[in-house]
């Protein structure tokens, strides 16, 4: 709505600071000249000026009545006209059908990859969150890594800002490895596993998100023993029950509880793609109810903060400071901790601005490019029309009218360009916003909306004056003298017009240029990306996410479920190994910290150690993660004290530089629990854990039976053993959900699904580029050749071989070509800074990309500029002079 | 007196007029070329009254088109003094010598230039659109003009389904359907059998014994009849 509007009163003023005062000017020249006129033919009629110009005017009449009738007059004939001009436009598109439907694919193209990359761009950056107020809204995140997960708070932490902080209106959290906790939909056909998030009461109420259907929680469903009640997500509520109102107030059977469901969320608000994107769509929310046992779980929760109103970050973050040094002082059993106070809006989607922005870039480049094609293209036809624009001009148009007479085609042109470009923004838009594979918050939220058909509009309109105004400008300039005689070959106007034409050959490929090598240079960081050394072998493993359907009555009944469910899983033929694990590398990580036996605590230098559990034994070679030395986990290692740890190398090198890290012993910290004597059995290799753009820290595996994760290894292709996997689980435990299977490939492709995106998108908008280019090169050399075929000719009959003719055409479009990519590269090295974030294991002036770039462009030009010239090399003297 | 934007140029203010419509003193035309000034017309002095019909001969490059162009105020680049209806051409600006164009002068080109992508109504709409004149004064003008040059039946034609001779009655009937005082012509019956020739000519003199001062350029005798003077010129110069 914003945008419709604001480019309404753009367009409205800009048209009526044109016309009016231009019109109000006419209007009044050409009353001073009928006076005048009249007060000359008195003057030479004998009268004195005087009483010449008394009867002139006299005889006028009332000049003010006649300027408002020609003011009312001129309004209407400016929508006569335009109708006019509308029609005639319609007509000469529908007479050139060839020209028409390659202006208007073209524009398609360039208008629809720009309206696609505004509605992502809208949805992830610039629309505001779909929550009451979402400016006062603030992401807290604890920027010091300690027990629990990187980036959260714990609980006690949470409380203590609520009740000690003035800043905020209100605080609320989820829980940020809410998805470790297994929720089993039963009772309504075969058993589903369900994503259940983890809030607190407030969490509804501070974002301002209050439920479609039904309520928020109560107070006492937040309650230890409170009744347990949970909020549907929309996409659950319409996918599992086809958007029945009626749900609320019933019960669902969930882990063999049952839950009442109090609301449904708005589809304006989608949990997941806001705050974890790339995860599995969380079904259903419940409130985090008030157990003591949480604060055990250490950095726990995601925290949002509702400010009050007038209060800004800063002010927020200045509070925090003093609050949390005084919380430390007091409470020394949290360890170190910390906030960091940014606006959400930001926190979601600011890590994807600077990609979003080069994206956007590039889809404006290619319909620049398009622009400058189209320019060429309608300027090679301004030759043929130049004589309709003076007879046009000897007939009384003048310049103004004939350049509003070109805009309007032009702007059919690109309306025509929207309409069919709409359609592919649409289909783009909605394939990005559906995909599961890209892990970008609000993606899912993408879409062509009023603002994107603004945009749209917007877009056509400045893409019609841009190809529009070079050709409307030459074509006006044309005099009624053209008219009179045959405008001749080689005018000054036709070298201009070649000029121009070739200026803008260059500057198409120099835009192609800078395009293709920041495609390159993001093609070659997202496979330097994929050559990284992860430390396990994703291929031909997979992990089930498992939840039993039964309760354990003690921990051995537990492990003994585990071994059996491992033993059967690993006799299934294909399946080399098999086990299991709490996490997965480069998901969520816990973190602990650890320090030598006899040392008082951790360094001060020290990094969070990332702390895995491995649930079975044969974790290492399912993994694919190298033993270096000592021992794999065994069945009795699960219990032992003290307990047996494996470490990865960083951790050895750390703890015990040049030393042999099996064998020895540290205490690992995890308060307010009692710290654990461990002794390391093994040192592994390092293992990517966050990112893989990020260097392994240092990581430590720990063994306990259980676990969410079923790894499985297989000897044959992966798809093959899934059915027997399943039905294995399925017959071991009926109720056990086996529906949620992953390859571990799956984690690299999400893990780097933003990168994959731009580079792809990237790639695809310099194809497009250099489509263009050659499409630009070729129209104008063969407009070049068409128009010197009897200069061809007379070379010809004077003895020049084919084969310098051919050089002299593949010369003039070659030196357009070096020229373009000449500044071309130096425009992509001086766009350095723009790259430098995005980019990986490659510099952003690296030679091998840019001159494989400028080489696959000059080769292109070659072939485009090779046709024209094997047509000129074919022209038959005698038939070019005869013609002439 | 009513704008010309609204209604076309009243057709009484030459014969107010004591002055010749047009006078020409001194004019003199030349191109810069690289060996120099190239002169097309050399001390052009010549009169022309409201009401007359003129005949401009002469060989090829003597200089009548550009002579044509010059009276028609689309060349300004020119010495000399020029004079119509006592404006004085050479001090006027770009956008007063359109004006004046507008008001007062007709063309009809050799070659007919109508336009090929319009019918005939809208070839002869497009000179009343370019004077801001209301649709309906404009309809009613095309209406009157297609009934006057006989041509109502082909008003939805296009040019091109056109004969030559159509194609020149169009030609003039879009000159002139403005109500200019003065209609220019270059060659007008140049690309006609001489029946269309004849037909055309016949209406030049019609249009001329109406009231319209008309201007020919010709290489026809024939033709050079209808004008009650003929003004020879030779290398740019005009013959006494």
């Amino acid at each position: 709505m914003f945008f419709m509007k604001k480019l309404s009163s753009i367009l409205h003023r800009l048209r009526s600071l044109g016309q009016r005062r231009t019109a109000k000017q006419e209007i009044d020249e050409e009353l001073r000249f009928h006076i005048e006129q009249r007060t000359a033919e008195n003057i030479a009629a004998g009268m004195t000026p005087e009483d010449a110009a008394r009867e002139a005017r006299k005889r006028f009449g009332n000049v003010q009545s006649v300027r408002e009738e020609c003011r009312e007059t001129r309004g209407a004939g400016f929508g006569e006209a335009t109708l006019q001009d509308i029609r005639f436009g319609l007509r000469m598109l529908r007479k050139n059908p060839g020209f028409t439907a390659v202006a208007v694919l073209t524009l398609a193209l360039g208008i629809g990859a720009n309206t696609a990359i505004f509605s992502l761009l809208n949805a992830i950056l610039l629309r505001p969150l779909p929550l009451r107020e979402p400016e006062r809204l603030v992401w807290i995140s604890n920027p010091i890594p300690g027990y629990g997960l990187p980036g959260l708070t714990r609980r006690s932490n949470l409380l203590d800002w609520r009740e000690l902080t003035h800043s905020f209106e209100s605080l609320g959290a989820y829980i940020g490895f809410a998805d470790r906790i297994s929720y089993t939909l039963t009772g309504r056909g075969e058993p589903k596993r369900l994503e259940g998030a983890l809030v607190t009461g407030s969490f509804l109420a501070t974002l301002g998100a209050a439920p479609g259907l039904g309520r928020g929680f109560l107070a006492e469903e937040c309650q230890r023993n409170g009744p347990l009640a949970i909020i549907l997500t929309d996409r659950f509520w319409r996918g599992q029950f086809q958007a029945d109102a009626g749900i609320v107030g019933k019960y669902l059977t969930i882990n063999n509880k049952s839950w009442t469901v109090v609301g449904v969320l708005p589809p304006s608000f989608d949990f997941s793609s806001t705050f974890i994107p790339g995860a599995r769509s969380v079904d259903f929310l419940c409130p985090l109810r008030d157990v003591p046992g949480y604060e055990n779980w250490g950095n726990m929760m995601a925290v949002v903060g509702r400010l009050k109103s007038g209060v800004t970050v800063a002010a927020a973050q200045a509070e925090l400071d003093v609050l949390n040094a005084q919380l430390q002082k007091a409470h020394p059993e949290r360890g170190m901790f910390g906030s960091q106070v940014m606006a959400l809006r930001e926190r979601i989607g600011g890590s994807f601005r600077r990609q979003f922005l080069v994206l956007a870039g590039a889809a404006a480049t290619v319909l620049l490019i398009a622009c400058a094609n189209l320019s060429n293209l309608l300027l090679a036809r301004a030759v043929a029309r130049r004589k309709e624009m003076a007879v046009r001009v000897a007939l009384g148009a003048d310049r103004r009218r004939l350049i509003r007479q070109l805009l309007i085609e032009s702007l059919l042109l690109s309306g025509l360009g929207a309409l069919l470009g709409l359609p592919v923004a649409y289909l783009a838009t909605n394939a990005f916003a559906q995909s599961q594979a890209f892990s970008i918050p609000l993606l899912q939220s993408a879409r062509v909306d009023l603002p994107a058909l603004s945009f749209t509009l917007l877009v056509a309109v400045a893409a019609a004056l841009i190809f529009g105004m070079a050709p409307a400008l030459q074509l006006s300039q044309a005099t009624p003298e053209e008219g009179l005689r045959d405008a001749g070959r080689g005018t000054s106007s036709g070298r201009s017009r070649l000029r121009l034409r070739r200026g803008l050959i260059v500057s198409e490929v120099a835009m192609t240029c800078a395009l293709l090598i920041a495609a390159g240079l993001l093609m070659r960081s997202f496979s330097r990306l994929l050559e990284v050394h992860l430390g396990f072998r994703p291929a031909q493993a997979a992990a089930w996410r498992i939840a039993p359907n039964r309760a354990f009555a003690n921990h051995q009944e537990e492990s003994a479920f585990y071994r059996e469910l491992l033993d059967r899983v690993r006799a299934l033929p294909g399946v080399e190994s098999a086990t299991l694990g709490a996490t997965l590398p480069l998901e969520l990580n816990d973190i602990v910290r650890v320090h030598l036996v006899g040392a008082p605590s951790p360094p001060a230098n020290m990094p969070g150690i990332f702390l895995r559990e491995v649930g079975g034994i044969d974790y290492f070679k399912t993994m694919g993660i190298p033993l270096r030395s000592g021992r794999d986990f065994g069945s009795h290692d699960a219990g032992s004290s003290p307990k047996a740890i494996v470490v990865n190398e960083s951790l050895a090198r750390t703890m015990w530089p040049g030393r042999d890290a099996v064998g020895q012993a540290l205490v690992l910290e995890a308060p307010p629990d009692p710290p654990v004597d461990c002794r390391v059995i093994a040192v592994v290799g390092d293992v990517r854990q966050s990112a893989l753009e990020q260097a392994a820290g240092p990581e430590m595996y720990m063994m306990d039976w259980g676990g969410r994760e079923l790894i499985v290894r297989t000897s044959q292709a992966l798809q093959a053993t899934v059915p027997a996997v399943r039905a294995a689980l399925r017959e071991f435990n009926p109720g056990m959900a086996t529906d949620e299977f992953k390859p571990l490939e799956q984690i690299i492709d999400r893990v780097t699904s933003p990168r994959r995106l731009v580079a792809r998108l990237l790639a695809l908008f310099s194809t497009l580029a250099l489509l263009l280019a050659a499409v630009g090169i070729y129209g104008v050399l063969a407009g070049s050749v068409n128009q010197r075929t009897h200069e061809i000719g007379i070379r010809l009959a004077l003895g020049s071989t084919r084969g310098a003719v051919m050089r002299l055409v593949l010369k003039e479009g070659m030196s357009l070509a070096f020229v373009g990519c000449f500044i071309g590269v130096l425009g992509a090295l001086a766009l350095n800074r723009a790259m430098q974030g995005l980019l990986f294991g490659v510099s952003p002036s690296d030679p091998l990309t840019i001159g494989l770039s400028a080489l696959l462009l000059l080769g292109v030009a070659t072939v485009a500029c090779w046709l024209p010239a094997r047509r000129a090399a074919r022209v038959d003297p005698m038939v070019a002079l005869r013609h002439e | 007196m009513k704008p010309m934007m609204s209604t076309p140029p009243r057709t009484d203010i030459a014969q107010t007029n004591t002055e010749p419509m047009i006078q020409l003193r001194d004019l003199e035309k030349c191109y810069k070329t690289k060996a120099g000034f190239t002169y097309v017309l050399r001390q052009i002095n010549l009169d022309i009254n409201a009401g007359e019909f003129i005949t401009i001969m002469g060989p090829s490059g003597a200089g009548k088109s550009t002579l044509l162009s010059i009276l028609g105020m689309y060349d300004h680049t020119w010495e000399g003094e020029f004079l119509f209806l006592d404006h004085p051409v050479r001090r006027l600006g770009a956008k007063e010598r359109a004006l004046l164009n507008k008001h007062y002068v007709g063309f009809v080109f050799q070659q007919f230039h109508l336009l090929d992508d319009l019918t005939v109504a809208e070839n002869l709409d497009i000179p009343l659109s370019y004077r801001d004149i209301r649709k309906s004064e404009r309809e009613a003008l095309v209406a009157d003009v297609l009934d006057r040059f006989n041509i109502v039946g082909k008003k939805d034609l296009y040019p091109s389904q056109l004969s030559g001779g159509q194609q020149q009655l169009v030609a003039v009937a879009r000159a002139i359907i403005a109500k200019p005082k003065l209609l220019l012509a270059d060659e007008p019956t140049g690309n006609l059998h001489t029946d269309q020739g004849r037909e055309i000519m016949e209406l030049f003199k019609k249009l001329n014994q109406e009231g319209t001062t008309i201007i020919q350029v010709t290489h026809s005798e024939t033709n050079a009849t209808y004008g009650q003077r003929i003004v020879r010129l030779k290398d740019g110069w005009m013959e006494k």
